[in-house]
């Protein structure tokens, strides 16, 4: 080895075409069905089980298929029932995302209007919210009003302190950028603070779309008089020991559930897109 | 005159020979001191600067060089009005540095990139048009023709997460020229860059620069970075923090690519460095 050597060799060579191109759809295609595969597995497990259980005693599981039928054959009492429910959790949910978020943005331009408010929340979210059900319904009948009263009660925590949260919780480069730029409060709130509220207010909503349908079902309970909701399906199979009705109620309520956190999901991405990187 | 300084008790006899004339000509740092902490319930008080005066004419372009922890950025929050001196004054062309930001005078350039995540490249370097209309009004630069200056008009519809720390660092350069204001104070801005996308950096910044020579208060820790860009070097000492010496650096411009070779370069560079030793005994390693 002489005296000139550094003893490190480089070197540079092609990858062979096609491989590189080749590679990646395959995998893509193998990483769809691992993620798909496993939960499909799962759920065929589950309801095999239940149809299993259900067979052995009917009396306190009824049988999937029995289940699976009684949804087909009464369809559209279901589905009208389930577009009742979908309704008070929308309307209950939209109302209380636009009070939570004013009072929010007033909570945090003025201080006093929080220290003077954040004590009631949390109080609000200390009472266990179901036990109003029937005061809601001795209130304002046995209409949907107590069902949207009840479900924006119950979502209106969360999505005030996540809202509060959001609005605060802003870049505080940004800030001493805009206060160097002389910005308004206004430009402040506008330009910073109310766009990094809106990914705060999707986190909150993932707690609240499925704490939403527990308050409208909740709410049905209490006035099963009126019949209408999947709530009050379950509440009036129950007056009948009709298990198979209750249970298929119960199945449709999961499946909107999910459907409603999917959907959220969906919009999340679309309107958060500068987070897509960070979230996935 | 450049970067004058010095502790503020030297000082007396030039604040009482102009005390009324509105030296509406540079920027003056008198007497400032600045310390941290509460004092209260035995916490000691943290003296971050003690008594730094300094001036600068407009024009230039100053490096703030020294040790972490010897108040440079502190010196930098102060001139912009994010915070206020315990004792001394500030004056930038005349007014308070209140003053100076409400009139948009005052840009501001820090580690972070600080660009909003949900606009593009585009609608970043146009947030400093919709806060100063006068910069907009007078049209002189568009901000198109900015990002182009920083290499980044192909990316112009981009959003920053899809863009690298330099390319980000990039943006926030051209937002701050976009703004146009009379003096830009820069904190480290490049610090948490690679060393090559850092000097192309200060090349894009230098040649911005060179369009219409804003006075510039550039605070870094890195020697040939201090050299490469400054016309002045206030080396800073450290606790409390102070200015220690004004270098100068007489270097020709444009500054070619392979002035970090030339000997002058060297020479600076040796005197910034044995002034950083001699101030930083108990503080910083330069």
């Amino acid at each position: 080895m002489g005296a000139a050597d550094p003893g490190v060799r480089i070197g540079r060579s092609q990858p062979p075409a096609g491989q590189v191109a080749g590679a990646p759809a395959a995998a893509a295609t193998r990483d769809r069905l691992s993620r798909v595969l496993p939960p499909l597995v799962a759920l065929g497990g589950l309801g095999a089980l239940w149809q299993l259980g259900g067979s052995r005693d009917p009396l306190v599981v009824p049988p999937l298929a029995g289940v699976v039928r009684a949804l087909v054959e009464h369809s559209s009492y279901f589905l009208d029932n389930a577009l009742t429910t979908l309704g008070e959790v929308g309307v209950g949910l939209g109302a209380s995302t636009a009070v939570a978020f004013v009072l929010a943005v007033a909570m945090c331009e003025v201080r006093a209007l929080e220290r003077a408010l954040m004590p009631l929340a949390v109080g609000l979210n200390v009472t266990p919210l179901v036990a109003v059900a029937p005061a809601l319904v001795i209130a304002f009948g046995f209409g949907a009003v107590p069902k949207y009263v009840l479900t924006a009660l119950i979502v209106f925590f969360p999505l005030l302190v996540n809202a509060l949260a959001g609005l605060k919780s802003v870049d505080p480069g940004v800030l001493d950028l805009l206060r160097t730029m002389d910005a308004s409060r206004l430009e402040v709130l506008v330009h910073l603070r109310l766009p990094s509220c809106v990914p705060h207010l999707f986190l909150a909503a993932r707690v609240c779309v499925p704490l939403a349908v527990v308050g409208a079902v909740v709410a049905e309970f209490s006035a099963p008089g009126s019949a209408r909701g999947l709530g009050s399906v379950i509440e009036t199979a129950f007056s009948q020991s009709d298990l198979t009705t209750m249970y298929a109620a119960t199945l449709v309520l999961a499946v909107l559930g999910i459907a409603l956190a999917g959907l959220e999901r969906a919009v999340e991405h679309r309107v958060v897109y500068w987070r897509s990187a960070t979230l996935g | 005159m450049v970067g004058r300084t010095g502790a503020s008790s030297s000082r007396t006899e030039a604040r009482a020979a102009a005390p009324s004339r509105q030296r509406v000509d540079e920027l003056v740092v008198e007497g400032v001191v600045k310390s941290y902490g509460t004092g209260a319930r035995g916490t000691p008080r943290h003296l971050a600067l003690a008594g730094v005066s300094l001036s600068v004419s407009r024009g230039r372009f100053v490096a703030v060089l020294g040790p972490s922890g010897c108040g440079k950025s502190t010196l930098l929050r102060l001139v912009a009005g994010l915070i206020e001196p315990d004792a001394g004054s500030i004056s930038i062309f005349g007014e308070s540095p209140r003053i100076a930001c409400a009139r948009k005078h005052v840009g501001f350039l820090a580690q972070s990139p600080a660009l909003l995540p949900w606009r593009s490249v585009l609608g970043n370097v146009r947030l400093a048009l919709e806060l100063n209309r006068r910069a907009s009004a007078r049209r002189g630069v568009e901000p198109e023709e900015l990002l182009a200056a920083v290499g980044l008009l192909d990316a112009r519809d981009r959003y920053p997460h899809e863009l690298s720390g330099g390319m980000q660092q990039r943006v926030a350069l051209a937002r701050a020229f976009a703004y146009d204001p009379a003096v830009l104070l820069m904190d480290e801005p490049f610090s948490a860059l690679d060393e090559l996308t850092r000097r192309r950096l200060c090349d894009e910044l230098l040649a911005l620069w060179e369009r219409d020579r804003k006075t510039v208060l550039f605070v870094t820790h890195s020697v040939p970075e201090a050299i490469l860009l400054s016309d002045a070097i206030v080396v800073m000492a450290g606790r409390p923090g102070r200015p220690e010496a004004v270098v100068p650096v007489g270097l020709p411009r444009p500054r070619p690519d392979a002035i970090e070779e030339q000997d002058e370069f060297h020479a600076i560079a040796r005197e910034v460095r044995a002034i950083l030793r001699a101030g930083g005994g108990a503080g910083g390693r330069g």
